[in-house]
């Protein structure tokens, strides 16, 4: 037996020796600059494109997975793979790819947001300007300043813009009837329920102190443009005490946060809060109906605006299959693929199009995209919608939330 | 005289091969991530670098996060180390059966095959506010709402994290100390000291352990190294301060500010430095100790 | 659960019958709490929502594993995939492992020692992204070689360690028996070294075994999101999706490694029933 398990031992060392680099061609050289997209998407056939994106929710891994991979498949004769990775996982890889001298790379399309799109421009990270390739550009809603500027930064063609969300706050109907519309109610809330609010210590919650930042800078338009120091130590002063006054409130008393909004979902959901919060005014549906959020779980936003922003693709620029890329990007924007993600069901996704720029017929798809049914109507929360501020803000505010809430005594 | 000298040379070379596995596999990517960080840190290298500066590693020593998340680190780790130890003594020198239980050998298994993700969240799911016990006594009427449920996970004294760290490292100590007994044959020391007039709870207690944990301080030396570097379990079920600092270093390496990913890498050196001088003085002694 | 000597040996030492008692009732309730902890997560993972204080999921319903197998995820393939690496990191590290523990043992100088623990003081957060680089200019970064390279720096020195620390002195005593009567070093490995050994071979392997198999960030840093193991496709969700997915997720990861522990606690039982 042992001399069996010695050869077994032997064979599984040698065959590690056999395994081949898995690593992707580069495609053939192709001048994108010059060429046409007929030449684009005949070079893109029968390639493999590889998309990096978060994974962490279902319903989103299944519209990837299910619906764009077999219509690539079909359409263009591409083959799709979801690799998970996102956020600083992304930027680091690249970081260190580019400063290695890698030229040709693993990843053709990056599921990227205003963070990561600031940090991979200084990287020179990124591919392009390549929109204007895109033949579905045109539908593209680019009069939309939630759209063509990213973070206070103009996308210059070097991301396309793939969705659309807001920021909404998430409460437990059955045990809040009249949920607080401003910061004042927020507080006078937090005061008589102490223990029954609190925001992540994540993207969501950095998002929601950006909200508050707005009001404490002077209103909707205050922050935008470029950083300024003196306005954003005014403003955080205001926001640092306001904080300071909810802690004592907040669950746990304000000496812990969940890490992020997975957590805070589940607290509402045990019912140990009454608030939750999302990037995506369209989440409380559809976790709704996967169970996530209790049935009862109703989405708003407060009367002096949360933010609103875009989320985009981009190009590494050691992309191996650009062609294959940019096929993909134009099929993500496509108004098919749009509205199929549009339904909670499927995501609930607001689209980028500029619905009068679309035929008739999905126009009216678009206004009449159905179930939404626990959030006012996007429309009527745009109207409260707010810029995302310029990068330095939500650097600062990380560093800042640190130093004076957490590790406060 | 030159075949000799040949066949001398290749069995010397044979034998010797095991340092080139160590020095190939190991001491070189180590010493190759050391000074990577080392280089990251200090200017040299990286997309963003402007050159040589001390400034991160300044910024990184300044920052009045550090000492408190090292003393914090040290305590779970500590912790954990004295817990696993605990335990997985007592049923290695307690347990004849124990030893030869098929039922605990396969817990212990499976209970290794668990990543720290999962412990994580399981420990969530049954001590956490929310959790399986906190449903338990709010149908027994011990709470009425789950606020009331006393903080074991995000609490003060990261009672959760020692948890779930020590079970993620229980089954690699358990069997260590199991295969140890098997291998030294202790039970001969104890039938020794019993016939020397001790009773069975002093063979056990003065005479077994001590030497288990003598014998066996590498594997605890390992346990708290591990349980230091833990990541996954403190970040779901310890607070934001003070954190571990692995969790610490993590979100540094994941900082949005790009310029601040050096402050990241000087810290990671710092670990090393502090961690390696720590392994050193402990072989050290190990050695003075085994030589008297 | 049986105490089982072999014929002529003397008994076990047992330090009091009463604790004998304790301990038992205690391994019973571990194995108690053990069960239900698997129940629980096989409950949550077929529903969905948990909300308080409900012992059973909101909806028994199935969901997570009818989305799962619906959406043609890759499970299997990842499942095969990491399968196949665990293994051959298993096997490396477990020859090496073994060779360098024995070397270390007749090793006067403890540096070497030193050297095997190396990989366990680097900081896990960083040392993916420090060995990232070294794997790029080596052309191992997106590889299935890159991602056993990696594991296996952690996983020999780990195996190192426990070979070096753990050796049975009665092997000793055989090698120095075998050369005695004229055995080389070939007759040394097969008949004094390997066949008692051979326990802690199979606990070194499996450990080995386990750290691949469980491992997230060598093989998403190092292997670049590339290379489809089974963690990269659960971790996600462990993290961040409802409690229902989570423990799904858990199972998947869990449940082969229960099977072939169950089989390998079979071989050692059986082993060292033997030596009693």
């Amino acid at each position: 037996m042992m001399r069996n398990l010695l050869k077994l031992l032997l064979c599984a060392a040698l065959v590690s020796l056999g395994f081949s680099c898995k690593r992707p061609e580069p495609a053939l050289e192709l001048n994108l600059d010059s060429a046409d997209w007929d030449q684009i998407s005949t070079a893109a056939r029968g390639r493999t494109v590889r998309m990096m994106m978060w994974d962490g929710d279902p319903l989103i891994n299944a519209y990837m997975r299910d619906y764009v991979a077999s219509q690539v498949k079909e359409q263009f004769d591409l083959q799709l793979e979801i690799i998970g990775g996102q956020g600083n996982v992304l930027v680091n890889k690249f970081m260190l790819e580019l400063d290695a001298g890698r030229k040709v790379g693993d990843i053709d399309l990056v599921w990227i947001n205003g963070e990561t799109f600031y940090q991979l421009r200084q990287l020179k990270a990124l591919y392009g300007p390549f929109t204007d390739k895109l033949p579905n550009n045109r539908y593209i809603d680019w009069e939309n300043p939630f759209i063509h500027t990213d973070f206070q930064q103009p996308v210059d063609g070097y991301e396309c813009p793939w969705g659309n969300v807001q920021m909404a706050m998430i409460y437990d109907s059955s045990r809040v009837t009249t949920p607080p519309k401003n910061k004042e109610e927020l507080l006078e809330w937090v005061k008589q329920n102490p223990g029954r609010f609190t925001f992540d210590n994540g993207f969501t919650g950095m998002t929601f102190l950006k909200s508050l930042l707005y009001e404490f800078a002077g209103g909707r338009d205050s922050l935008n443009g470029p950083f300024d120091e003196a306005k954003y130590q005014a403003a955080s002063e205001k926001l640092w005490a306001y904080i300071q006054q909810l802690k004592p409130y907040l669950w746990k008393k304000g000496e812990t946060f969940p890490e992020g909004v997975a957590q805070l979902h589940q607290l509402l959901m045990n019912g140990e809060v009454d608030f939750s919060m999302s990037n995506n005014d369209g989440e409380v549906d559809n976790k709704a109906k996967q169970g996530v959020l209790p049935e009862t779980a109703r989405a708003y936003v407060l009367e002096s605006g949360t933010i609103r922003n875009s989320h985009y693709v981009g190009i590494p620029i050691n992309a191996p299959n650009k062609e294959a890329a940019l096929v993909l990007a134009n099929f993500l924007i496509s108004p098919e693929a749009q509205f199929k993600k549009a339904t909670p069901e499927v995501w609930g996704d607001g689209t980028v199009l500029a619905l009068d720029k679309l035929e008739p017929e999905w126009k009216s798809k678009f206004e009449s995209v159905p179930g939404r049914e626990r959030v006012a109507p996007r429309p009527e929360l745009e109207l409260k919608a707010l810029l995302e501020p310029a990068p330095e803000i939500m650097i600062r505010l990380h560093e800042d939330f640190r130093k004076r809430i957490i590790e406060s005594k | 005289m030159f075949s000799n000298i040949r066949r001398h040379i290749t069995v010397g070379v044979i034998q010797d091969s095991w340092k080139l596995g160590l020095l190939g596999l190991i001491a070189l990517p180590v010493l190759w991530s050391l000074l990577y960080s080392l280089a990251f840190s200090l200017g040299l290298t990286g997309r963003l670098a402007k050159g040589w500066t001390t400034e991160h590693w300044q910024r990184a020593l300044m920052d009045g996060f550090l000492a408190r998340t090292i003393l914090h680190s040290v305590y779970v780790a500590f912790a954990v180390t004295c817990v696993v130890a605990g335990i997985s003594l007592s049923i290695a020198a307690f347990g004849a059966e124990l030893r030869r239980s098929r039922l605990l050998l396969i817990m212990l298994l499976v209970q290794s095959g668990t990543p720290a993700v999962v412990v994580a969240s399981q420990t969530m799911n049954w001590f956490a506010s929310g959790g399986m016990l906190s449903r338990i006594a709010f149908q027994c009427g011990l709470v009425q709402s789950p606020n009331e449920f006393p903080a074991i996970v995000n609490d003060t004294w990261s009672l959760g994290t020692i948890l779930g760290i020590s079970v993620t490292l229980l089954p690699l100590a358990t069997l260590y100390f199991m295969n140890l007994w098997e291998a030294i044959g202790f039970e001969r020391y104890c039938r020794l000291a019993k016939q020397l007039g001790c009773s069975s709870y002093q063979a056990t207690l003065k005479v077994v352990i001590p030497m288990m944990i003598q014998r066996g301080s590498s594997m605890l030396v390992l346990i708290f190294l591990l349980a230091l570097g833990s990541y996954e379990i403190p970040l779901l079920l310890g607070r934001q301060s003070p954190q571990m600092f692995s969790v610490a270093l993590q979100q540094r390496t994941g900082q949005f500010n790009l310029l601040n990913r050096p402050q990241a890498f000087a810290l990671a050196t710092i670990y090393f430095i502090a961690c390696s001088g720590l392994l050193l003085l402990y072989l050290r002694q190990r050695r003075r100790v085994n030589e008297r | 659960m049986n105490a089982s000597t072999s014929q002529g040996s003397p008994e076990s030492w047992q330090p009091y019958s009463w604790s004998m008692r304790i301990v038992k009732l205690g391994l019973f309730l571990v194995f108690a709490i053990f069960l239900l902890n698997i129940g629980m997560l096989v409950l949550l993972s077929l529903g969905s929502g948990w909300s308080y204080p409900r012992f059973v999921p909101n909806r028994v319903d199935g969901a997570p594993w009818m989305n799962l197998f619906q959406s043609r995820s890759g499970i299997l393939r990842s499942s095969l995939v990491s399968l196949g690496i665990s293994s051959v990191v298993a096997s490396i590290s477990t020859i090496l492992g073994l060779w360098t523990g024995v070397g270390l043992r007749r090793a006067r100088s403890k540096v070497w020692l030193y050297i095997a623990y190396l990989p366990f003081v680097l900081s896990p957060v960083t040392v993916g992204l420090c060995l990232l680089d070294m794997s790029i200019r080596l052309g191992l970064a997106s590889t299935y070689s890159g991602v056993i390279w990696a594991q296996s720096i952690f996983a020999y020195g780990f195996v190192t360690i426990f070979f070096c620390e753990t050796w049975d002195v009665q092997i000793d005593k055989r090698v120095h028996l075998v050369r005695g009567l004229g055995g080389n070093s070939i007759d040394v490995w097969r008949h004094a070294i390997l066949p008692r050994a051979w326990p802690l071979i199979v606990v070194a392997w499996t450990q080995a075994a386990l750290f691949s198999w469980l491992d997230y960030g060598l093989v998403s840093v190092i292997g670049g999101g590339v290379i489809p193991s089974l963690t990269l496709s659960m971790f996600a969700y462990l993290r961040e999706a409802s409690v229902n997915q989570a423990a799904q997720s858990a199972m998947i990861l869990f449940l082969p490694s229960l099977i072939s522990f169950v089989i390998a606690s079979f071989l050692l039982r059986s082993k060292w029933g033997k030596e009693v």
